[in-house]
């Protein structure tokens, strides 16, 4: 599952890395970037919690001229007179016009957030939820992609904020040191809902390497299949007709069976015969089945 | 002296369709109104109309009153909730009711678009009424019937109800409803983004995207004429002011020579007076014309109301500023359909709802466990 997503969300979709204090989910979304730089993609990361150097370290080997990073980290509130990005400016028209400026038009482009967490101290839920929707909705972005620390914020507010992601991952410590063990929720566009829990570590080159399969919740294999019997294989009379057989068959004339001729005669209606008009109604329906169908309750 | 008798009971028959000439009728058990795809509950009498899930009908006693609203809790992701909305909405396009649908999510559109396909027994339903077959053009298909062959000329009787005034229908999820079927219903929509509401600065009690959907409700209620058509309706517990009474004496012809003669003849001190009567019995003759048009159901389904979508932080926070917002909502909801042919289902994400909000308000409240 885990592989499945970083080889890319689907169009219009939006990924929530939910991760703790216990176990932080940003070498995940790191990831996920160069997983995205890999596929051709540009990214755009709109950085509140770590610089940009810091955020570019140990991507050296993926092709790193596609990652635009939004320096939200030096001054996210606007405290100075030039801030590069702030909380405020997260609405739909200034992400569009930040990605329209600075990518190749007709490249399919990612945005991640760093974290989600920064913002939803400073703006409405709402707010970010609507944004989130708008974003969703096509339009500048191919996909999102958010960190949010879930133990900063009330239950209401990361359920809702998830309620709108296509795929939600969370991230819990895993038994050992180097090891985390993924909760992985999938919404497919026909509203199908996948669930799975995967052990995971991450290498130093940032690949996902899936251990094993916590539980899996999916649908059970299906037994061997049923031998179908053929239930006229060993029957004590003949149910077949060999070919004279049916020859024969078809020759007899039945009883009232009368030719063309006189069928037409015999359709064929005088002028003084009659018609049966009959119009249904809901009365008709009468449920010989309920004995109280005819009483007036 | 025989001739005025027969010619009068002929005259009404020739006009009508030679599908509908018999003058036989049968005499009608129930003296209720009757809408396609309603019918009377049997404990109580009141209009009911079905979910379009015939077991969920049955739990909920028969079907969803008329005038009422019913709450779903969603489900965590929504697809069981979500599902039920989208049965309830096909059912009111095969019934022929007129749609409303509210979202901030999706847009109604795409809700539409995605209503199961009906299983229908008489696919023709939209087709005209099959003619019956000339003797010569039989002569090919005489050997299509071997043994009944003396019924091949009759025309084909529909026996059952047509579809579209059966109450409940069966759903194949597995497709979607075909787009003339969708087309045919008349649906009104209301999509949260494309009625820019200003964030509010006054402290009203409802939130402005809950007055602007609750407005909008209003209007085409009245528009449509659902809302003075349930006077005439068994549900409505009060009757507006006798205006039933007033109306089984006055035709609509008579009310408007009536209100012209008493304003055209009115001294100067009872001005006040008859105008006021001419501007009620005004009322009454717009109300008498749109009870006279032919009467239908308004479903109105209101999907993840109470979602921060809808600028609500009722999911949002442990203490929210407007933790009253969605109750007051209800309670104008409530007030609104209880006089009129309408039904509504609102879907709740009240998983999300930390508040402890009592959602007693509406008519009966079902909550969807995902089975994950």
């Amino acid at each position: 599952m885990l592989p499945e997503l970083l080889q890319g969300v689907d169009a219009g979709g939006l990924l929530i890395i939910q991760d703790s204090a216990g176990c932080s989910g940003r070498h995940l979304l790191k990831s996920f970037i160069n997983a995205a730089l890999n596929r051709e993609e540009a990214v755009h990361v709109i950085g509140f919690e770590v610089s940009e150097e810091e955020l570019r370290d140990g991507s050296q080997g993926s092709p790193t001229q596609r990652l635009h990073f939004h320096n939200a980290f030096s001054d996210p509130l606007g405290w100075t007179d030039h801030p590069a990005f702030t909380v405020h400016q997260f609405n739909l028209e200034e992400l569009t016009h930040l990605v329209k400026q600075t990518s190749h038009p007709k490249a399919a482009t990612t945005l991640v957030i760093d974290s989600l967490s920064w913002i939803l101290r400073h703006v409405s839920p709402s707010a970010v939820c609507k944004t989130l929707q708008q974003l969703k909705k096509g339009g500048a972005v191919r996909a999102t992609i958010g960190l949010l620390h879930a133990d900063m914020h009330q239950r209401g507010t990361v359920g809702s904020i998830c309620h709108l992601a296509t795929s939600v991952i969370t991230v819990a410590p895993g038994a050992k040191g180097d090891e985390a063990v993924a909760k992985i929720t999938k919404r497919s566009k026909s509203g199908k809902v996948i669930q799975e829990e995967e052990i995971f570590n991450i290498k130093e080159d940032l690949t996902v390497m899936v251990q094993s399969k916590a539980s899996h919740t999916g649908p059970k294999q299906p037994g061997p299949e049923e031998q179908e019997t053929d239930p006229t294989a060993n029957l004590t009379f003949n149910l077949r007709l060999s070919d004279t057989e049916r020859e024969a068959k078809e020759k007899l004339a039945l009883p009232f069976v009368f030719s063309k001729a006189k069928k037409t005669a015999l359709l064929h209606l005088g002028p003084g015969s009659g018609r049966i008009l009959y119009e249904p109604d809901a009365n008709d329906d009468y449920d010989q089945e309920d004995p109280d169908d005819d009483l007036d309750v | 002296m025989m001739a005025a008798p027969v010619e009068s009971v002929c005259k009404p028959s020739a006009e009508r369709s030679p599908f509908s000439a018999t003058s036989f009728q049968k005499k009608s058990r129930s003296k209720l109104i009757s809408i396609p795809g309603t019918r009377p509950s049997v404990q109580n009498g009141q209009l009911l109309v079905s979910t379009g899930v015939t077991s969920l009908d049955f739990l909920l006693g028969g079907g969803l009153a008329v005038g009422t609203v019913l709450l779903i809790e969603e489900d965590r992701y929504d697809s069981y909730s979500r599902m039920i909305l989208k049965y309830f909405l096909a059912e009111g396009v095969v019934c022929r009711h007129e749609l409303f649908v509210a979202a901030a999510q999706d847009n109604p559109d795409d809700i539409l678009q995605e209503l199961p396909a009906p299983i229908l027994d008489d696919v023709a339903i939209h087709k005209p009424a099959e003619q019956p077959r000339l003797p010569c053009e039989t002569h090919d298909s005489l050997d299509s019937m071997m043994i009944a062959w003396r019924y091949q000329n009759l025309p084909k009787v529909q026996s059952a109800l047509a579809s579209s005034s059966r109450f409940g229908h069966y759903y194949d999820v597995s497709k979607t409803m075909e787009p003339e079927i969708r087309q045919a219903a008349k649906c009104h929509r209301f999509y949260l983004p494309e009625h820019p509401t200003e964030s509010s600065t006054t402290r009203s009690p409802v939130l402005k995207s809950y007055s602007a959907l609750l407005r909008s409700l209003q209007e085409v209620i009245h528009r449509e004429g659902f809302d003075v058509a349930a006077s005439m309706a068994p549900l409505a517990a009060e009757h507006r002011c006798g205006a039933k009474n007033v109306l089984g004496f006055l035709g609509g012809s008579h009310i408007g020579s009536l209100s012209d003669r008493l304003s055209s003849r009115s001294p100067p001190e009872f001005e006040n007076t008859t105008q006021d009567i001419s501007t009620s019995l005004k009322y009454f003759k717009s109300s008498y014309s749109s009870i006279s048009k032919s009467r239908n159901i308004l479903r109105i389904g209101l999907h993840s109301l109470g979602s921060a979508l809808w600028d609500d932080d009722l999911s949002c926070h442990d203490n929210p500023t407007h933790r009253h917002s969605l109750t007051a909502f209800l309670y104008g909801l409530r007030a609104l359909l209880r006089s009129s042919l309408s039904v509504a289902v609102v879907t709740v994400p009240s998983h999300l709802i930390q508040w402890g909000l009592l959602l007693t308000l509406c008519f009966s409240v079902t909550r969807y466990d995902s089975g994950l």
